[in-house]
């Protein structure tokens, strides 16, 4: 029962005549002791159902129980892949060859047979740059993908790409059914066909999405027999419908109203650790932030216990690495930078014996990352404590984007070429690879701060054909720890802690540190 | 909005009543309605250039805001060519006028869905809010007004008054959380949030309509006592007419042509105004679908919804001027 257009403005045409707009409630409270209904209320709505094309979180969350994926994450630790349509797979010596041997007997919720050539026509799709996939180019390493039997596939590559398998358990790498996809056509987005615990029920973008349990799965049967996911932008509105009891679970919940959730006998707050680390990068490419020195100077300059308390409401982790908990490959702990100005001072007077005299320009966005104005005003403090004159912009996000991404001629985005000395940023990427690559390859068009390191370059190089996981995972430890004791890029701010509320009695939640959160196996007492 | 012409130089409208006057007024209305029916596409079009400029000149690269912020260069540009947002200006205008022409909106960056379906599906939410906000406004506000007006300076009138401030002071999410705490959380008459019954709709439209029902109640209050120090309520009254009839038939109709004015302003504001309270309430409408895209820089969602803000203001006012007709036939265009 998938959500045509027709129904759609039919339904709302009718909207002004409260007595038919009234025969729409979501779910009769009197079936709910029959049926379990999970209610889950996100900040922001689902953008488009196609996983090919969507890179936001909540539609992220509702493909994990549409569809499969050739392979996936044993659970949330990211460090091992285990079999999902794909039944086993191998390489060829040189590491350009996959054959992977899939399920036999699963079928889409259109009943199409899940084969081989799912799997082709899935990849092929992405790759095709008329779709215009933001995902494309993490599958650029695929050169050909041939169905050897409809059981086996094989993917070719361009050069050894030992992040293949990383790739295929993403949600864009979703298999959706050919069937759908060529039936559909434009409309796909807003009808999936997968082979997942659940499937489509009804839609209706920015009010609801209605999933109901798919009875003929092939894997665990989905707990919950529907899942109803509602966009509420405001956070203190999500709080509400959590303690009046109108949503099982909340996400995204503001430090500040934790308590109001915990006083409420009814609910809880589930404290998650976060991939999610902010920072200020710095400039690399001029003073005073061209010197490594001064850039971890100013990393002793701040007291990131005092903002986490004061200004997080305690709800942040002071950083011990370039990653927090909840990335892959996350290697040993790095000792915390201590709060130290006259230490900070010393070793900026070593590189300025004079000291620095021009300004310090510092660029926030606002309202995007938690509290990052507040945090950035109190970074502007610290600085202006060790002696640096500080220039402060608070910025729109879009504005924000395009200026920090301006292509450059013939230099692909600035690297460092933009007016700013630092500028608060964020990223959750649980990914390792693309982690380090994105920001501290030299080559890297999101590069931003003009970093250029030789060991770290030759370090990800390697790694980025290495096809032994755990070498692998070995240059990247060894990347974060230079990057943390020798040659920073930025001034870390804090990791994220994830809340979300929950109405008490509920278990089984698998939260990921980049905020996907798995409710298939959700149970309510 | 023509300024209405209109003398009050009798007690009745008797005259204008009459079977030929009226029909004469019909037609000057008809021509009138027709002339600005006319000029309609033209303004769509000054619109849509505007529109069409400014988002080209406010920065933020839509690709970029599409691609999201983890995405490399190559795939923003291959959404610019996508899209056809590396051609000239001009060629894009182009582009953009031919398929508005057959009625297409283009589609959203961010969801791939066509912008006139986003439209569908959320302007009758946002038309239900406003209208209900309005309702509310008036219900409760020009009775007030009329009653504060026949008891000047009595407990009523100081309370529009202090309401009046109190409305006009408070933003629309404070008294919209505010009322969520109230009647959902503490009370728990209604729902929090979201759409579907009627139920859902009492918080929203009392927050969007709230701040109107003072304003309202002061303007009637007003244009009341102005009508009422009149000499044809004295004739009336002299003729030995009740003060109900009076209050109802006489100064009442009098009165309302500043407020229907009004209210044909406030409808376009209102509209406006409804993207906050779509916000607070998780309510579908297309104010949030605008605002929200105003953030994203989805290009051709904000120039749909912003066309259909412009012909919906156009539409009221258009509306506004035949209801002038209706109330006071002696009103003309010319």
């Amino acid at each position: 029962m998938n959500p045509s257009f027709s129904k759609i403005t039919r339904r709302h045409s009718l909207g002004l005549s409260l007595a038919v707009a009234g025969g729409f409630a979501l779910v009769p409270i009197a079936s709910a002791q029959a049926e379990f209904n999970l209610r889950v209320v996100q900040g922001t709505d689902v953008d488009t159902l196609d996983p090919a094309v969507s890179r936001s979180t909540p539609s992220q969350i509702v493909f994990n129980n549409i569809f499969n994926t050739l392979v996936r994450w044993k659970d949330t630790k990211l460090d091992e892949i285990v079999p999902d349509l794909a039944e086993s797979w191998s390489k060829s010596e040189d590491g350009l060859r996959w054959t992977f041997k899939l399920r036999r007997g699963v079928k889409f919720h259109d009943s199409t047979p899940f084969d081989a050539e799912a799997v082709k026509f899935n990849l092929e799709r992405i790759l095709d740059p008329t779709l215009g996939s933001p995902n494309r180019s993490l599958f650029s390493s695929i050169s050909q993908v041939n169905v050897l039997d409809p059981n086996t596939v094989e993917i070719v590559t361009k050069e050894p790409s030992p992040t293949l398998l990383e790739i295929l358990a993403e949600e864009y790498a979703s298999i959706n059914s050919p069937t759908a996809v060529k039936k559909s056509g434009r409309s796909y987005s807003r009808n999936p066909v997968g082979t997942g615990p659940y499937m489509i029920s009804e839609w209706v973008p920015a009010q609801h999405l209605v999933i109901k349990r798919n009875p003929d799965y092939f894997g665990a049967p989905g707990k919950p027999d529907r899942m109803t996911f509602r966009p509420v932008p405001e956070a203190e509105a999500r709080v509400i419908e959590l303690t009046t009891g109108n949503a099982d679970v909340a996400l995204n919940i503001p430090p500040e109203s934790t308590d109001k959730i915990r006083r409420n006998a009814s609910t809880d707050v589930v404290l998650e650790p976060s991939s999610f680390q902010i920072f200020f990068e710095l400039n690399t490419t001029k003073p005073p932030f061209a010197d490594p020195r001064v850039r971890l100077a100013v990393n002793h300059a701040i007291d990131r216990d005092a903002i986490i308390e004061k200004i997080l409401n305690g709800y942040g982790r002071v950083p011990e690495g370039i990653f927090p908990r909840g990335v892959q490959g996350r290697g040993p702990r790095q000792t915390a930078y201590a709060y130290d100005p006259d230490k900070a001072r010393k070793m900026i007077a070593e590189v300025f014996p004079g000291g620095y005299n021009e300004p310090v320009v510092i660029w926030t966005p606002a309202g995007r990352y938690a509290k990052d104005k507040s945090v950035a005003e109190a970074v502007q403090g610290y600085l202006n404590a060790i002696g640096f004159k500080t220039e402060f912009k608070v910025w729109e996000w879009a504005t924000y984007q395009k200026t920090l991404y301006r292509p450059e001629p013939g230099k692909g985005t600035g690297k460092g070429s933009n007016d700013a000395n630092m500028w608060l940023l964020g990223t959750g990427v649980t990914n390792a690879d693309w982690r380090l690559r994105r920001k501290f390859s030299s080559t890297d068009d999101s590069n931003l701060t003009g970093y250029k390191q030789p060991k770290v370059d030759e370090l990800l190089a390697k790694a980025s054909v290495d096809m032994n996981y755990f070498t692998r995972m070995q240059a990247y430890a060894d990347v974060q720890s230079i990057i943390w004791n020798e040659t920073p890029n930025s001034l870390v701010l804090f990791d994220q802690i994830q809340l979300i509320g929950v109405s008490k009695g509920l278990k089984g939640l698998e939260v990921y540190g980049d905020e996907i959160v798995k409710f298939d196996q959700v149970t309510k007492q | 909005m023509a300024e209405p012409k209109f003398v009050r130089v009798s007690d009745d409208f008797g005259w204008a009543l009459a079977p030929d006057n009226l029909a004469r007024a019909t037609a000057v209305m008809g021509t009138y309605i027709l002339r600005r029916l006319v000029t309609l596409p033209l303004m769509l079009l000054g619109v849509s250039i505007a529109v069409f400029l400014v988002l080209h000149m406010i920065p933020g690269d839509p690709a970029r805001m599409a691609a999201g912020p983890d995405a490399t260069e190559r795939d923003v540009q291959q959404i610019r060519i996508n899209y056809g947002l590396d051609r000239p200006l001009t060629e894009q205008y182009g582009i953009y006028l031919k398929k508005l022409v057959q009625g297409d909106l283009g589609e959203s960056f961010q969801t791939l869905a066509p912008v006139t379906e986003g439209i569908a599906r959320t302007f009758p939410a946002t038309l239900e809010l406003t209208i209900a906000g309005m309702l509310i406004a008036m219900v409760l506000g020009v009775p007030l007004g009329i009653y504060s007006a026949l008891h000047p300076r009595g407990a009523a009138d100081r309370l529009v008054t202090s309401v009046a401030v109190l409305g006009i002071s408070m933003p629309g999410f404070f008294l919209g959380l505010l009322l969520m705490l109230v009647f959902a959380s503490w009370l728990g008459w209604v729902p929090p949030t979201g759409r579907g019954t009627w139920r859902h709709l009492i918080l929203p439209a009392l927050t969007l309509g709230l701040p109107y029902v003072a304003a309202f109640a002061r303007l009637t209050r007003s244009n009341m006592l102005d009508v009422l120090s009149e000499d044809f309520i004295r004739t009336a009254r002299a003729k030995g007419l009740s003060w109900p009839k009076v209050t109802s038939r006489h100064a009442m109709r009098n009165a309302s042509i500043p407020i229907v004015t009004v209210l044909g302003l406030d409808f376009g504001r209102l509209l406006g105004g409804a993207a906050i309270v779509e916000t607070v309430f998780a309510w579908p409408g297309m104010g949030r679908y605008m605002v929200d895209a105003i953030m994203i820089r989805d290009i051709y969602v904000i120039q749909g919804t912003i066309l259909v803000f412009a012909v919906s203001v156009v539409a009221i006012n258009l509306a506004v001027d035949v209801i002038y007709g209706i109330i006071d036939p002696r009103i003309t265009y010319s």
